[in-house]
């Protein structure tokens, strides 16, 4: 059999230009709240000192002894100096679910029945993955 | 302090070396060589850290792991198995962390280094978001799964998680080292899943001056690989990027380029894991930020190198730099 052939999608120069952004944002945002928060310009929930005498503990007596939020707790102490990197880190995550969207969008107008549904079940995972609704809150 | 945990930073002007002339026509030996010395420190480095991991001040840490991860982010990118896989046996066994801490990084860590690489292999069409999707889908799926699974496996007993990932490195180890890649492997059109999602593509290749179109097969097999590769991806904290070259390329029939520069772009999309580990607690600011700046750098250095390194020379080398881990792992798993 002749082998078909096939072009490569169009709407992959739109992510790179999209994702290449949206990278170098997240660079800034993570650097500038890390330094507020290892320079201690932001006063930390869980103080460096004490964190690296916990760092080696596992998971669960971490948070025991912290009291470390967990899910999007976070975003109650997002004035702290550790809490405003997790916005740092959790827009870097959230960066592909932005890109996915564009995707979404690009398939839908060109009739890509079937990349349409692999985009929407990944962005589907996503959001059940970063809901926390499958986790609970690990405390 | 002990002076000879201080020896990573002795690589620097080697890596100064190579960042300044990232962007000049240079010679495969010099870089290669440079590359290797690199490598051997990083191993040597790692060994003194065995001796005696504990008793710094945190920034110690920080400041190791950047320089740590600045040099796994290059020797990932070129040695085409992203940088989880080797930060996650490395700081695992050779730093103070917990390993539920070190997996959740491993995971931003396989994610950050692809990130950052992942425009350019979009735009240059080496990389085929048409060919990560569906593995994508079914690696992130399972990797939801793995992440639980190795979450709860740990609150167990930490040492079932340590041992079992030294033994699966030495597996990926073994699997690296015997595997023999294809440049073109020969494909048999008419699959009914790659007609059906249009798995191919082209690239421009500079060398011939021409437009190679390409297409793969088994991609049912293919599909089904990286449900198993996705579990242990979220088990271990390892990413996917030491499985994703080899079953595009070995399996499905994807050209070389093509397999190492998708892989590239599938392990920045696959995300579902490293949500799981956040919404969880186990990403620390400290352990997560400069391991990831450092594997950006580094992989932005890795990629510009690539085209000016012997990939064989560096993969024998991450290959001894992964023994060594998953050895130190399994020893640290019994206590030792």
């Amino acid at each position: 059999m002749e082998q078909k052939k096939f072009t490569n999608l169009h709407e992959q120069m739109a992510y790179g230009a999209l994702l290449e952004k949206l990278v170098n944002v997240s660079m800034i945002v993570l650097f500038i709240s890390f330094v507020l928060y290892v320079g201690g310009f932001l006063a930390p929930l869980i103080p460096i000192e004490q964190l690296s005498t916990v760092w080696n503990l596992p998971l669960e007596e971490f948070l025991a002894q912290t009291d470390a939020p967990t899910g999007w707790q976070w975003v109650n102490h997002i004035h702290t100096g550790d809490y405003l990197s997790f916005a740092g880190i959790a827009f870097l995550v959230a960066i592909t679910g932005i890109c996915y969207l564009v995707l979404l969008i690009g398939f839908a107008k060109d009739g890509h029945k079937i990349y349409l549904f692999i985009t929407s079940a990944e962005i589907g995972l996503i959001i059940l993955a970063a809901a926390n609704v499958m986790g609970g809150s690990g405390h | 302090m002990n002076s000879s945990f201080f020896s990573p930073l002795l690589w620097s002007p080697g890596l100064t070396w190579a960042a300044e002339n990232s962007d000049g026509a240079t010679a495969a030996e010099p870089t290669s060589s440079l590359i290797a010395q690199s490598a051997v420190k990083l191993a040597e480095a790692s060994q003194n850290l065995a001796q005696n991991p504990v008793g710094h001040a945190w920034w110690f840490w920080v400041i190791l792991l950047f320089i740590s991860t600045f040099l796994i982010g290059i020797f990932g990118v070129m040695a085409g198995i992203g940088g989880g896989v080797l930060f996650v046996p490395l700081v695992g066994s050779f730093f103070p962390f917990h390993i539920d801490f070190v997996r959740g990084a491993g995971l931003f860590l396989a994610m950050g280094s692809s990130l950052s690489a992942a425009p350019n292999l979009l735009k240059s069409n080496l990389a085929s978001v048409k060919l990560a999707m569906p593995t994508v889908l079914t690696a992130s799926g399972f990797s939801i799964i793995g992440a639980f699974l190795g979450l709860w496996l740990s609150s167990l007993n930490p040492a079932y998680i340590q041992g079992s990932l030294g033994v699966l490195i030495l597996m990926i180890s073994a699997f690296l080292f015997f595997n023999k890649s294809a440049v073109n492997p020969k494909v048999n059109p008419g699959d009914p899943l790659t007609l059906a999602l249009g798995l191919g593509g082209n690239y421009y290749e500079p060398n011939k001056d021409i437009d190679i179109c390409w297409q793969v097969h088994h991609s049912k097999k293919g599909v089904f690989i990286f449900m198993f590769v996705g579990l242990l991806a979220g088990m271990f904290g390892l990413g996917a990027g030491w499985a994703y070259v080899a079953v595009l390329n070995l399996v499905m029939g994807t050209p070389l380029k093509v397999a190492v520069a998708t892989a590239g772009f599938a392990l920045s999309v696959d995300t579902n894991a490293a949500w799981i580990y956040f919404n969880k607690g186990a990403v620390l600011p400290l352990i997560v930020v400069p391991s990831l700046v450092g594997i950006i750098l580094g992989s932005k250095i890795g990629s510009r190198l690539l085209p000016k390194v012997k990939p064989e020379l560096i993969r024998k080398l991450v290959i001894l730099v992964l023994v060594i881990a998953g050895l130190r792992s399994i020893s640290k798993a019994f206590g030792v």
